[in-house]
């Protein structure tokens, strides 16, 4: 996992960022809720200057999906 | 520093941790992720809350609600923030499953976005004619009043409406402006109706989101994906400065008001050291950017005085030098007679600030006091630690803006007298003068040529009842803190009797100083509250007064008797002996202090207070059915 985005989903979720890896769920996490949902993405976005659309954000459901996800970005980029 | 104190925060695990943690951080600075991460502690802790408030709305309010829950304490107010059912603002008034009467909450915040509550109107304005535009800003306003009617009628807390906000863009461009009744008219029009409508309503207060959302900038607050996918109406920079607002309004209703403030002179109202750069050299006024700064500063405090807060000087100066550069600079927005009290001597500034409280007659735990100098404000923080110790930066230019942050000074309504504040204690002054110079009191107090009217409390009167049951401290027989909605219900009771007691002499008038509340019993007469404006004591109207209750006792209930309390406090003590000097005996001191009093309607005597003309109306009610007693 890209370990700058664990770093800022760690600050976003405030969780330490060794407990953030690929594994991490979406669905019944306690700090991971759609509001800071919205906030983390805007921050990766402005971290990595990338932008997603509104569909990806969305579909969003693991930290494996989004590292996924930002991988493809930074790879065409 | 923002990650040392993020780290803080996470650590703190109690109030006191917590708020050290924050000490010193304006509510307003606070970036949205610490405020985020403080909300949440909050949530965490648990801690019993000072103050509830409900959120409801027409857009998603959960971020706004930890953002005001931040905000309130920095300043050291733990608020509980609920947000309602999302669009059901209305449904949360009139179903009672959705929980309002638990929730009990003290104040209720509306805010609803124009674009929703009426979709047809932004879009629709070209295709408008006049008169189906104004019908459509009716139906907008009538959304809002009709919902305050209806909660005013379910709930007793303090409404607070959100005014319309504009969105960055217009839908028809820089032709918005010419057409007559666009968007910039329409929100403009709605925004002053909504102003209009509640102006003298004091359960309703309009809450300035368009502006709060303009100072956090438009097209910061406005994030389209943002409202697509959550339904937000402003993104997250904007919400320190709303949480911030509203924390605001929270502060009012939860403190009692600081009512003055003490203010030094060199460096602090001019710049420059007056005993060095003597009377013409201090910088003060126009052409320099300097005394400007210093200018701008004194007219922010005068805007502050036009709000009811005192003025005075605690300073360290010849007081010659001091009237002489008064006198030689008028063109500063203050001068000397702004002042309630001045202290300008070499005495230590607490002292000082303690004969300024003791003059004014107010405690030292309602004054602001401000200083540039450092060593000053450190000996105020630790003599007086209940004062507010407010140290201006090195910067002049930053003062004014410094002191219209405070929420300490804020008021949500300014009364009559509120704005006649200054001016009565210059007239107290000049009776106080008349008291040295008339040597015996009686002579002194007829001399005052005081007159006293009492009345039955209407409306017209509630802010000042209300701000009298808040402030009053001093003269107060049971220092019971009635807030509106109490205080509407004693009105409107016939069990209840609430007058209020006004008064003026030949220095100028005093407005109502005083409130009297009884409760009317099968045949007893309970005096509820007594209180009494400081500045209205000591000349015999307290006589007056409890001749007041005597006479409706003996019209009301001739053969029952009056029960009567005195509950000690800090601060009440000029009150202890009243109820014993009026005439009523002492059954029992109670464990925590009270005293309870009684007298029986029958044997109760007016006391003579030659030197007052009392004007009262007659009690009306009861006299026909039972015809007074001898």
């Amino acid at each position: 996992m890209n370990p700058k985005l664990a770093e800022v989903m760690a600050d976003i979720l405030e969780v330490k960022p060794g407990d953030v890896s690929r594994e991490t769920v979406r669905d019944g996490h306690p700090t991971w809720d759609s509001f800071n949902h919205l906030r983390l993405m805007t921050a990766i976005e402005e971290e990595f200057g990338v932008q997603f659309s509104m569909d990806e954000i969305e579909s969003i459901e693991t930290a494996g999906q989004l590292d996924d996800l930002l991988g493809g970005y930074l790879a065409a980029a | 520093m923002t990650v040392d104190l993020r780290e803080r925060l996470a650590q703190a695990h109690d109030r006191a941790t917590l708020s050290a943690a924050t000490t010193g951080l304006a509510s307003g600075s606070l970036e949205p992720r610490l405020a985020e991460r403080l909300a949440r502690r909050l949530a965490e802790l648990a801690l019993p809350a000072d103050f509830r408030v409900l959120l409801l709305g027409n857009h998603t309010l959960d971020p706004l609600a930890r953002f005001t829950t931040a905000a309130a304490f920095c300043q050291n107010i733990v608020v509980a923030a609920e947000v309602g059912p999302f669009d059901q603002h209305m449904q949360v008034l009139l179903d009672p499953s959705l929980g309002l009467a638990d929730q009990a909450p003290d104040a209720i915040f509306l805010s609803l976005e124009l674009d929703r509550l009426l979709p047809a109107l932004p879009h629709g304005l070209v295709q408008l004619d006049t008169t189906a535009r104004s019908n459509l800003a009716d139906e907008a306003l009538a959304a809002v009043t009709s919902w305050v009617e209806t909660a005013k009628s379910v709930t007793g807390a303090t409404l607070l409406i959100g005014n319309f906000w504009r969105p960055v863009r217009s839908h028809l461009g820089l032709a918005d402006l010419q057409l007559q009744g666009g968007e910039a008219a329409l929100y403009a029009t709605l925004n002053l109706r909504l102003l209009e409508t509640f102006a003298d309503d004091p359960k309703v207060h309009v809450v300035d989101l368009d502006h709060a959302v303009a100072t956090a900038g438009r097209r910061a607050a406005e994030s389209p994906r943002m409202r697509h996918m959550a339904k937000l109406a402003w993104a997250e920079p904007a919400l320190p400065e709303i949480g911030d607002l509203l924390a605001r309004y929270v502060a009012v209703l939860v403190r009692p008001p600081k009512k003055c403030l003490v203010l030094d002179l060199d460096n602090t109202l001019w710049g420059g050291v007056l005993g060095e750069e003597g009377p013409d050299g201090i910088r003060v006024g126009e052409g320099d950017p300097v005394a400007e700064a210093f200018s701008a500063f004194q007219r922010a405090i005068k805007g502050v005085q036009g709000r009811g807060v005192l003025l005075a000087i605690a300073s360290k100066n010849n007081r010659a030098d001091v009237e002489e550069a008064f006198r030689l600079h008028p063109e500063m927005p203050l001068g000397l007679a702004d002042f309630a009290a001045t202290r300008i001597d070499w005495q230590p500034k607490h002292q000082n600030i303690r004969a300024i409280a003791a003059e004014l007659e107010i405690g030292t735990d309602s004054l602001v006091f401000v200083d540039d100098n450092p060593a000053e404000c450190e000996l105020v923080r630790q003599m007086l630690p209940e004062v507010e110790v407010v140290q201006l930066p090195r910067d002049p230019a930053a003062y004014a803006g410094l002191l219209l942050d405070l929420p300490s000074l804020e008021r949500l309504v300014i009364s009559a007298e509120d704005r006649r504040k200054t001016e009565q204690y210059r007239e107290q002054a000049a009776r106080a003068a008349v008291r040295v110079e008339a040597g015996d009191i009686e002579t002194y107090l007829t001399s005052l040529e005081t007159v006293v009217t009492i009345w039955p409390a209407t409306r017209a009167e509630l802010v000042r009842v209300q701000q009298l049951f808040a402030k009053t401290n001093q003269f107060n027989l049971t220092t019971k803190r009635y807030k509106l909605p109490e205080i509407e219900r004693f009105l409107a009771s016939p069990e209840w009797r609430l007058e209020v007691v006004a008064a003026r002499d030949k220095f100028g008038d005093l407005g109502i100083i005083a409130v009297l509340l009884l409760e009317l019993g099968g045949d007893t007469i309970r005096v509820d509250s007594l209180l009494m404006s400081c500045r209205a004591m000591g000349r015999g109207i307290e006589t007056v007064v409890a001749n007041r209750i005597k006479a409706i006792a003996r019209s009301r209930r001739p053969k029952g008797r009056l029960v009567a309390e005195f509950r000690p406090t800090a601060k009440n003590k000029p009150a202890a002996d009243y109820w014993r000097r009026q005439g009523f005996v002492l059954d029992v001191t109670e464990d925590d202090g009270t005293q309870r009093y009684t007298l029986t309607v029958a044997e109760a005597r007016e006391i003579p207070c030659p030197a007052i003309t009392v004007d009262q109306p007659l009690i009306e009610g009861e006299e026909t059915l039972e015809p007074q007693a001898g």
